[in-house]
């Protein structure tokens, strides 16, 4: 005869796992003094590598317009669409009191994506090492002061974490508004994660609280020779140069799908269970903006009006010149499956969810291809090796693109956008880039 | 706001949905009750079972009960009977490799069903190869089936039996399901689970399964060892194997179904009225349950025909007392891949579809992933566990301060403290489900729309969590 609990029994103990009832309620009786301003450590003061501060805002992602939900008639002028997200307040982090004046004024300044963070990896052994500290404040949601959410930091595939640093709200807790929290990490493991706020997570997921997160290989700063050629940046701790690179970028893949985002405007609600994707994104932007510069501030426009690419800075152009070895760091924060094609070069698919494609035995696993498939959660490094140049003092362009063919549209409109870039080749004596890449995604703050 | 299904077909059959205490059948158990968390194993002195299809109820955490097609297990005849016996995913069978397996199929639908055993080999059906069936030319069914139960004097009459048998040839995860009008009747709930277990491998290794088990001792469980695949390196904890079956329901079609069955009893006449270009899934289950169903217990009494727990319930890894892992057997039975995702650690695949992951000449290739896409079909046998990489504890704190309860929102498996084992001041007035300091980890389907369900209701969808106890001996219950 098997063991049966009443749904009575259930329902007291609240919604679960720890069913067994007596410990249980003995536990909850136990709980006294609640308020007491307990640290439970302090160890001086580590300075936070980046500040992060939940807000909300809105982005331009160009289409042709005047369906009911986009553009939305309360977004500012050149935006189309409300967002939730992560402001890079990463200048005030050392700033005391940390929710200051200046960080206040990011209210309603959420970035698409959100803040790229890189982190080198932390010898488990070393006596000295210290751990990174990434601070989160929430600002609120300037649109809609009748909601009190709060957020969190989840990074996103971190090995043996606590659930205190994991940011997911059942099994620890989330940041309210006006409040700080410091997240700790020892990253031990090399390779592409992401990160997310885990508060209803569904909607703050989806409503644009998604961005990347990298950490360095130990072996980074080495020379390893691999194929004639000798590099100091690596994907990871291969020992043979096999993942090494000149030059790297990001493409990570986000969706919006029109309705939930004009809802959560205009204090409506969804049912998720209808979502179909509208946008879908690179690096917080769809195509043509995908190709605009770092930090361009125009982008393509809505109705005859220009974008404002204003909380959009992230370029998703991939540039380099003849036979560099290229590092593409695909994630998909999206709810559907991408299939990214890079038409004309083929890459190695030499890692996948920040780990190295080896077995436990080192038997060699990377393989080539055209297609990356890449699913919710999932990330992907890929390398390839830039083709000869093609003549002349121009570029050659290589399309990446999603294959899934819905993902290249705007709003499902006729031409191409979405989740769309370019691989530019440049001739090896040309000025147009620099000889080395000055930061991953040509970032200079991340190098 | 809340849509309701009426469980019409309940109160025409007079089911009663508390029956649970009647389940289980004349067939040996593998254990001689059920555990609280962990696969449920159907097991058979000589491997053979009786599964009798039927109609019967699953319950949603919205409240909604849902009509099913699938399996009782057992034979029944009678069909509130047989409704009563019903679950939702079918019932587990666990057999060992070399056993032959064999399934009489029963059958109280109003169509003609079969079954299907995808990555078997040599499947008979009535005593000769199972093959596709055809009439005049047409494809009717991918193997031979159990004719329609009829009504006569209002009464379901069980229509025709089928056999079907195979040798379970290798060990690992597999799904059996319907053959017969598949896009609806898999759809409706009829699929089911197979665990087969190694023996000995082509050098004499024993890898066979033993696993002496304590009822309600938790801690008597621990420190044994059994292997997925006949592999050393595919060694689990058996206190600690787990069945995650992935599955969706469109409730339009569902009560479609509900209403053509109504009309059926009445006429005698069953005519299918959903079109399934419509079909929309709503609901996004684990072992046929929503969050936080989920996360209760094997044979939690409010939900009498879902009976599997979908709680990973383990101890941190420890090289010296707590080597081995836990097993996660993932069966996707839906129509997507659901790319599940648990928190706390990366999982090791260490199997696909009833194969372990090695290459050509056995060198194992598998491999650690934070995403799991389980895809309609596929199983995916992956081991995990856990520890805290930094050892934390009071003598060794967490390198932040951190803010005061009262400057936090606290969730509701928070203990209170950083800390495993440990227990600290929680907001007044809030609930706390923590019981012994232990962790909680979310694992959760990352295509998020499907954490929720019909209506917009979130956290309410394919999502569990990991319970992380403290290390044994401990205080909790
Ligand atoms: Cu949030
Ligand atoms: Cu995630």
């Amino acid at each position: 005869m098997s063991k049966r609990l009443s749904r009575r029994g259930f329902l007291k103990l609240g919604l679960g796992a720890a069913a067994g009832a007596a410990g249980a309620q003995l536990f909850l009786s136990s709980r006294a003094g609640s308020l007491s301003p307990v640290a439970q450590a302090a160890q001086g003061t580590i300075i936070p590598k980046y500040y992060l501060a939940g807000t909300d805002g809105w982005a331009s992602l160009p289409g042709v317009g005047n369906t009911h939900f986009y553009p939305d008639t309360w977004a500012p002028t050149g935006k189309t669409s409300y967002m939730f997200g992560f402001a890079d307040v990463s200048a005030y982090k050392t700033v005391n009191p940390p929710v200051s004046a200046d960080v206040l004024g990011f209210k309603q300044k959420a970035q698409s994506c959100a803040p790229m963070m890189y982190f080198d990896e932390v010898d488990p052994n070393d006596p000295n090492k210290q751990p990174y500290v990434v601070r989160l404040t929430n600002l609120g949601l300037a649109m809609r002061p009748d909601l009190v959410d709060s957020h969190t930091v989840h990074w996103h595939g971190f090995r043996n974490v606590i659930p205190m640093f994991d940011g997911e709200p059942g099994s620890s807790m989330a940041v309210p508004i006006g409040r700080v929290f410091d997240y700790a990490y020892y990253p031990y493991e090399c390779g592409t994660y992401m990160y997310h706020c885990h508060f209803e997570d569904t909607e703050h997921v989806h409503m644009g609280m998604v961005g990347p997160v990298v950490v360095r290989p130990k072996q980074n700063g080495t020379s390893k020779t691999y194929g004639g050629r000798t590099f100091t940046k690596f994907a990871y701790n291969d020992g043979d140069g096999s993942t090494g690179y000149d030059r790297e970028y990001v493409m990570f893949l986000s969706e919006v799908w029109n309705e939930s985002h004009w809802d959560d405007a205009h204090i409506q609600l969804p049912d998720w269970t209808d979502y179909k994707a509208d946008f879908y994104l690179i690096n917080g932007r769809v195509y043509p903006d995908t190709i605009k510069e770092n930090g361009e501030a125009v982008g393509a426009p809505t109705n005859g009006v220009p974008g404002d690419l204003g909380d959009q800075p992230y370029s998703a152009l991939a540039k380099c010149k003849p036979g560099e070895r290229v590092l593409l760091r695909f994630v998909n924060l999206g709810f559907t499956k991408a299939s990214m094609t890079l038409a004309g070069i083929r890459m190695r698919v030499v890692g996948m969810d920040a780990v190295q494609l080896k077995g436990k035995s080192n038997v060699d696993g990377s393989y080539e291809t055209n297609t990356i498939q890449i699913g919710p959660g999932e990330s992907v490094d890929a390398i390839f090796t830039a083709p000869a140049h093609s003549g002349g003092s121009g570029y050659d362009s290589y399309m990446l693109y999603n294959r899934n063919i819905p993902g290249i549209s705007n709003n499902g409109n006729a031409g191409l956008g979405g989740q769309m870039t370019e691989v530019r080749v440049y001739p090896a004596n040309s000025n147009a880039i620099s000889a080395t890449q000055v930061g991953p995604n040509d970032l200079a703050y991340l190098a | 706001m809340k849509r309701r299904l009426l469980p019409a077909i309940l109160a025409a059959l007079a089911i009663l949905l508390v029956s649970g205490t009647q389940r289980g059948t004349a067939l040996a158990q593998a254990l001689p009750t059920d555990p609280r968390n962990g696969v449920i194993c159907e097991t058979s002195t000589d491997g053979h079972f009786d599964l009798t299809a039927t109609i019967g109820y699953a319950l949603m955490s919205d409240g909604n009960a849902i009509h099913m097609w699938g399996y009782a297990l057992g034979e029944h005849s009678d069909v509130s009977v047989a409704a009563e016996h019903y679950q939702y995913p079918g019932p587990i069978l666990c057999v060992n490799q070399g056993d032959t397996l064999s399934i009489t199929l029963h059958n109280l639908l109003p169509e003609d069903t079969s079954l299907i055993f995808p990555g078997q080999d040599n499947v008979q059906a009535g005593n000769a190869l199972s093959q596709p069936q055809f009439s005049a030319g047409t494809l009717t069914s991918l193997a031979p089936v159990a004719q329609a139960a009829a009504i006569v004097s209002g009464n379901v009459v069980s229509g025709s039996t089928m056999t079907y048998s195979f040798v379970a040839s290798q060990p690992g995860t597999y799904m059996y399901e319907s053959g017969t009008n598949a896009g609806v009747q898999v759809q409706m709930g009829m699929f089911g689970t197979i665990i087969v277990r190694p023996t000995v491998d082509a050098n004499g290794n024993d890898f066979s399964y033993h696993y002496n088990y304590h009822d309600g001792n938790r801690a008597a469980n621990e420190g044994q060892v059994a292997y997925a695949y006949a592999r050393p390196d595919s060694a689990y904890n058996p206190a600690h194997e787990h069945v995650e079956i992935l599955s969706e329901i469109d409730p339009f079609m569902h009560q479609a179904y509900e209403s053509d069955f109504i009309s059926w009893m009445g006429t005698g006449d069953f005519t299918a009225q959903f079109d399934m270009q419509n079909y929309v899934a709503r609901y996004f289950l684990i072992n046929g349950r929503t969050f936080p169903d989920t996360m209760a217990d094997n044979n939690a009494a409010w939900l009498p025909n879902q009976p599997y727990s979908a709680l990973v319930h383990i101890y941190p890894y420890d090289a010296a007392t707590n080597p081995n892992p836990a097993l996660v057997r993932y069966v996707g039975a839906g129509t997507q891949d659901y790319p599940f995702h648990p928190h706390g650690n990366d999982s090791l695949v260490i199997g696909r579809d009833g194969r372990a992951l090695v290459n050509a000449s056995g060198a194992d290739l598998s491999m650690y992933k934070f995403s799991i896409p389980v895809g309609p079909g596929q199983t995916w046998d992956i081991t995990f566990d856990w520890k805290d990489d930094n050892n934390y504890s009071s003598s060794n704190p967490i390198p932040v301060t951190v803010p005061q309860t009262a400057n936090l929102t606290v969730g509701p498996y928070w203990s209170g403290s950083a800390y495993l084992g440990s227990s600290g001041a929680l907001p007044p007035g809030g609930e706390g489900y923590s019981q012994c300091g232990e962790y909680y980890h979310i694992a959760h389907n990352h295509a998020l729309q499907q954490m929720t369900s019909w209506g917009g209701i979130t956290l309410s969808g394919q999502a569990t969590y990991t319970r992380i106890d403290p290390p044994l001996p401990n205080n909790c219950p």
